[in-house]
């Protein structure tokens, strides 16, 4: 098949935009868990006071944090050929639907692919996050060296890794971006 | 004082004498995403050696026509 289409001017590409979702919903999901957990302590209830209370909770932003990251990507996985067939339609209005399937079906199997650059580019990226959530597990720990309740400690670890898994994304979609090296 | 090398690359050049070859098509033959063929060829990522092979057998030259190994001139970069 010829290829019709020269894609350099499709500027922001597949990984970049999973990404982009990606991260979108772990911020989502981050602040939606600050702001219930600020919410919560400001209620005062005694429930609030319990480590008990708090596991299930992380749990439950856990659970919600998997499905929504389900869902997102499901989505994502509807929106972007069909975004990429109306940009080739308005781009090419002579191209058949055939033709026009065909391009699409080649550009997302091209798109989707994990090569040597994805690679390098998530073991950096991961690198940076679990840097950051490695950092706040250590803080912690001197969170109960400073006689600091457990509960901060769970929330201190819950949230650095939250945070560690959003700057990962973040961290994707800059290499993307701007390019990666070897050393 | 150590010199500063850069990578540098004739693939544009290359996929216009091919017929003006797309990234798309330079990609599925070499087996790796377009936006790993547009990294190569704006100079934001260099490579495996693998991968650099395959680029070179694609457009059928050496792999020294493709990729070269230069010095980079840090007048250019003082001013």
């Amino acid at each position: 098949m010829s290829v019709i289409v020269n894609k350099e001017d499709l500027k922001m590409t597949y990984h970049e935009k999973r990404m982009i979702v990606t991260s979108f919903i772990g911020i989502a999901v981050s602040i939606s868990y600050i702001i219930f957990a600020i919410t919560t302590y400001q209620s005062g209830s005694a429930q609030s006071l319990t480590l008990r209370f708090w596991a299930e909770w992380i749990l439950i932003f856990i659970g919600i944090g998997v499905v929504a990251m389900i869902i997102g990507t499901i989505l994502f996985s509807i929106i972007y050929p069909i975004t990429i067939s109306i940009k080739l339609k308005l781009e090419h209005k002579d191209m058949t639907d055939d033709e026009l399937k065909k391009q699409v079906e080649s550009m997302i199997k091209t798109d989707m692919v994990e090569d040597e650059m994805g690679k390098l580019i998530e073991l950096k990226s991961m690198r940076i996050g679990f840097a950051f959530a490695g950092v706040g597990f250590v803080l912690s720990l001197i969170s109960l060296l400073l006689n600091y309740s457990p509960i901060v400690m769970i929330h201190i670890i819950f949230l650095s890794f939250s945070i560690g898994s959003v700057l990962e994304g973040l961290a994707s979609l800059y290499y993307y971006k701007k390019g990666i090296r070897h050393a | 004082m150590h010199k500063k090398y850069e990578i540098t690359n004739q693939i544009r050049t290359l996929r216009f004498f091919s017929n003006e070859m797309s990234q798309l098509t330079l990609a599925e033959l070499t087996g790796v995403s377009r936006q790993t063929i547009n990294a190569i060829e704006l100079g934001k990522y260099t490579p495996s050696l693998d991968l650099a092979y395959k680029i070179a057998h694609v457009f059928q030259v050496p792999i020294d026509e493709v990729f070269q190994y230069k010095e980079v001139n840090d007048e250019n970069t003082r001013k």
